[in-house]
């Protein structure tokens, strides 16, 4: 049905074989038939959506660490008053249980770092998945959730914990116009990695990716044949989806919606979910400020490579940026490759809430300061901010009462090249680095 | 530098003496009009009050250097600057010998020819003053680059230092040519046919360097040329299209490389290998005993598995651009993180850097040289063994020790000032001098201003 309709999208259909539609409308329909009915093995396998939202924070291994006393010369809280000199940290059961400049217990372990801050959030990462994960047999589909593809053993999970990054935000391909549903990962635990929060946000890719490998002139009967082939083709996917959704109640039954695609949208236009658009080129970027406005969403931006170009839209549409373009390795010649990395200190100074994104987020850091950005801002922009981006900021992004005990230490500034990650904790448990030898060695005593 | 006068042309004709006045006084007259700024390398000129690292003898919290003809002429705390000099005001900046890049191709227009035997070509005639290389390297405090081919070669042909200023390649050179590019990682075909190909040129350099009053020999050694391409070399060792066609042409340059080469055996000309894989470096020791090699080792990025054997030899080494990377075992999977600086400065084999500006690199900040350097500090490198390797050990691996490197009286006024602790994050390059002269201002940088500066519409 769908299918038909999109079809009649490209061109030359007109001269199509009657036999041929029959065919092209059989085997869409099949592949139809068996899409749905693998869906709904997986939401029975998944226990349903219901469950999904629920799942909370992993219980720490209360039986294996019990109390941690941090004590640091400096100590990044991302709260009021940072940094504090010197600051402590006690931790119980994979909670902060207290911060202070003075604070002392007889029973928890003692360990002394240079400097502290929380744990690292990558607001769009792709550890654990690939670009050929991306589903390709429909350029539409919101429904999907990337956390099926995630490959949890992945080794990359112990670069990404070895550099601090905690908290991990998933993200689908750019494939699809529509490309499904993101989650939350606690790159370590007791069993390694795990998953932390599905759904957290619903993708789409408003740029020419979803173009990619899509030819104009192939066969519009083939079940290889993709669309779109153009931007054109990018946003009117979008529109024709989202008014479809929409209209949902008014069309006639075989025309609506398959039901899975039709709740993922609703909630898009409801905004009772995050919706992230990926949109890196100015023009891009006011595209997606647009289909906001006309569907009524809340988009937060992903990439934003020309955002500096449209500082004033993004600022007056209160959109916020998971910037992912400072690593970029695609960029050739100076100018390109170092003006994006003083969009960050742009971004700043109109009040446009930022994330760095997609690894390295201690080095992009470093630089959006070198590059114009505040030292609050670029340390915000790794923790506390991509944390209420993903709307975890009660939980995880700074160090404070009742926040997990994810915490990175450091042997200097964080923001000097000169510095290095010494440990990371998760969830109040070392999961990356090693403790000062000195320091363990007398805990070990009086831990027996 | 004995062979460099070949390049220099003799004495600097007036034709180009008087083109470079034109274009100083072009500077002066539209941009520079301050006149603090408008440094001449005949002049005498004082950087006061900076903090100076001048990376032999002890660092000066606060001194003066004087530069008098484009060189250092004294250095002390308290020093009574001249009245006639003009006076750069370096307080609370800090002032360092420029940084020297040690392996570079990006000067070149294009780093590797088709032909993987060429020693008889140089880079000189490759570098274009003009390029963005050289504006980049001076906003990041480097004054002498060693220009050299790239690593898809056999014997890619000769190098030449060169400062990062200058209208014309003859006013830049420090020293050409200094050595020649050797790599042995193969272009195309077999490790085992490339290694053969390359011993045996060297074996008949070695030869005739032997025999070298004797007869030239040249019928020879063409005829023993021809006769390694039909044994089966495939392509490792063909000439050139363009020399293949005219013999005569052929012959020349067979000629004149065979003259480079026999510099190279013996250690008159240095030889950059590169070391690709680990397997390489027991293979590029071997070169440097049978042919008396003055070697610098140019590594690939895993070659740190190699560095027990690298640190039992007096060679100078350049580590890799990616200078931290993650290793998978195969079996179990796991990431061990290798940090390369860390594996050498344990094994107390002293290092050098290069910058890898391409579009492949795989961290926001491999294309810089300070960076690198801060990077090997996080490694575990003390402040001066960074700085030491950024400036005079460069220098002396490439043998220019004697002008540039460090600020002793007497050497070369390469100097760059940065505005606050060098490694720093938030640190520039305020102001870059080669020879005396202030060839990079960063106030009047408009690149870096625009880029800076906030948004306004």
């Amino acid at each position: 049905m769908q299918r038909l309709e999109s079809i009649a999208f490209q061109t030359g259909v007109g001269d199509a074989v009657p036999a041929v539609w029959a065919a092209a409308a059989l085997i869409t329909v099949a592949r139809w038939a068996i899409s749905v009915a693998m869906l709904g093995v997986g939401l029975l396998l998944a226990g349903g959506p219901a469950v999904w939202g629920q799942t909370a924070a992993p219980s720490p291994e209360a039986a294996q660490i019990d109390e941690w006393l941090i004590e640091a010369d400096v100590l990044y809280t991302m709260r009021e008053s940072d940094p504090l000199r010197p600051g402590r940290v006690l931790v119980r059961d994979g909670r902060v249980v207290a911060v202070g400049a003075e604070l002392e217990s007889s029973t928890a372990r003692v360990v002394k770092v240079p400097c502290l801050m929380p744990g690292l959030i990558d607001a769009a990462s792709t550890i654990g998945s690939q670009p050929s994960d991306d589903e390709v047999t429909d350029e539409i589909t919101p429904e999907l959730d990337v956390l099926q593809s995630l490959d949890l053993d992945a080794s990359s999970f112990q670069v990404a914990v070895a550099e601090g990054i905690t908290t991990a935000h998933i993200v689908p391909g750019t494939s699809n116009v529509f490309g499904g549903q993101s989650g939350l990962v606690k790159t370590a635990g007791l069993d390694g990695p795990h998953i932390w929060q599905r759904q957290v946000a619903g993708f789409m890719a408003i740029c020419s990716d979803p173009t990619a490998r899509n030819r104009s002139r192939g066969r519009p009967d083939s079940i290889y044949m993709r669309q779109p082939t153009n931007r054109m083709g990018v946003v009117w996917i979008v529109r024709a989806q989202l008014d479809k959704a929409r209209r949902s109640e008014q069309l006639e039954p075989q025309l609506r919606l398959p039901a899975a695609r039709q709740t993922a949208l609703e909630r898009l236009l409801l905004d009772q979910q995050l919706t992230m658009t990926v949109a890196r080129t100015s023009h891009d970027l006011l595209t997606v400020l647009k289909l906001a406005e006309e569907f009524g969403f809340q988009p937060t931006i992903v990439g934003g490579d020309e955002s500096y170009q449209v500082l004033d839209q993004l600022s007056a549409a209160q959109v916020a940026v998971i910037y992912t373009a400072m690593t970029t390795g695609s960029v050739v010649g100076r100018e390109r490759t170092e003006l994006r990395w003083n969009v960050p200190g742009k971004l700043e100074e109109r009040d446009i809430r930022f994330a760095l994104a997609e690894g390295r987020l201690l080095e992009q850091a470093q630089f959006a300061v070198r590059f114009g950005c505040s030292r609050s801002a670029a340390l915000r922009s790794i923790t506390r901010w991509p944390a209420e981006l993903l709307g975890v900021g009660d939980r995880v992004g700074s160090i404070a009462v009742g926040y997990a005990a994810d915490l990175l230490a450091l042997s200097g500034d964080p923001l000097e090249m000169t510095s290095r990650p010494l440990w990371t904790m998760v969830d109040g448990a070392l999961r990356a680095g090693e403790m000062d030898p000195e320091v363990t060695l007398n805990d070990a005593d009086r831990a027996l | 530098m004995k062979d460099s006068a070949c390049y220099r042309m003799g004495q600097p004709s007036s034709w180009s003496r008087l083109l470079w006045a034109a274009w100083i006084g072009l500077v002066c007259g539209t941009g520079w009009a301050s006149g603090e700024l408008s440094v001449r390398a005949d002049e005498l000129v004082a950087i006061t009050g900076g903090r100076i690292i001048p990376v032999v003898g002890p660092e000066l919290d606060r001194g003066t250097v004087l530069i008098r003809n484009g060189r250092i002429a004294a250095l002390a705390p308290e020093l009574e600057v001249p009245p006639e000099a003009r006076v750069i005001d370096a307080t609370g900046q800090t002032i360092l010998p420029g940084f020297i890049d040690v392996h570079s191709s990006d000067p070149m227009s294009q780093s590797n020819e088709r032909n993987p035997n060429v020693p008889f070509l140089s880079v000189v005639d490759t570098i274009d003053p003009q390029a963005l290389y050289f504006e980049d390297a001076r906003r990041n405090g480097i004054t002498a680059v060693s220009v050299v081919p790239g690593n898809s070669t056999m014997i890619g042909g000769q190098t030449v230092v060169v400062r990062t200023a200058g209208t014309y390649v003859n006013d830049m050179l420090i020293a050409g040519p200094v050595g020649v590019k050797i790599s042995l990682r193969p272009p195309s075909g077999s490790r085992m046919s490339h290694l053969a190909a390359l011993r045996r040129e060297l074996d008949r350099a070695k030869g005739t360097a032997a025999a070298d009053t004797s007869d030239p020999a040249e019928s020879d050694s063409s005829e023993s040329v021809e006769g390694s391409s039909e044994e089966g070399v495939g392509g490792q060792a063909q000439e050139s299209p363009e020399a293949s066609q005219t013999s005569g042409q052929g012959a020349d340059a067979r000629q004149q490389g065979l003259e480079v080469l026999r510099q190279l055996v013996g250690g008159r000309l240095l030889a950059f290998i590169y070391c690709d894989l680990p397997m390489d470096v027991v293979h590029a020791l071997e070169l440097i005993k049978t042919y008396d090699l003055k070697p610098i080792l140019i590594l690939g990025r895993e070659c740190d598995r190699a560095a027990a054997l690298l640190a039992e030899v007096p060679y100078p080494i350049v580590l890799d651009s990616r200078l931290v990377y993650w290793r998978t075992d195969p079996n179990s999977r796991r990431e061990e993180r290798i940090d390369v600086p860390a594996v050498f400065h344990s094994l107390g084999k002293t290092f050098l850097f290069q910058a890898d500006t391409n579009a492949s690199r795989q961290t926001l900040g491999s294309g810089y040289l300070w960076y690198q350097a801060a990077v090997a500090v996080k490694s575990g490198l003390s402040r001066e063994q960074a700085i030491h390797a950024l400036t005079l050990g460069p220098a002396q691996a490439l043998g220019i020790d004697e002008s540039v490197g460090s600020i002793e009286v007497g050497k070369d006024a390469d100097l760059i000032i940065l505005t606050g602790d060098p490694l720093g994050t938030l640190t520039w390059v305020d102001k870059t001098l080669v020879g005396g002269e202030v060839v990079y201002d960063r106030s009047r940088d408009e690149f870096l201003r625009r880029l800076l500066e906030a948004t306004e519409q």
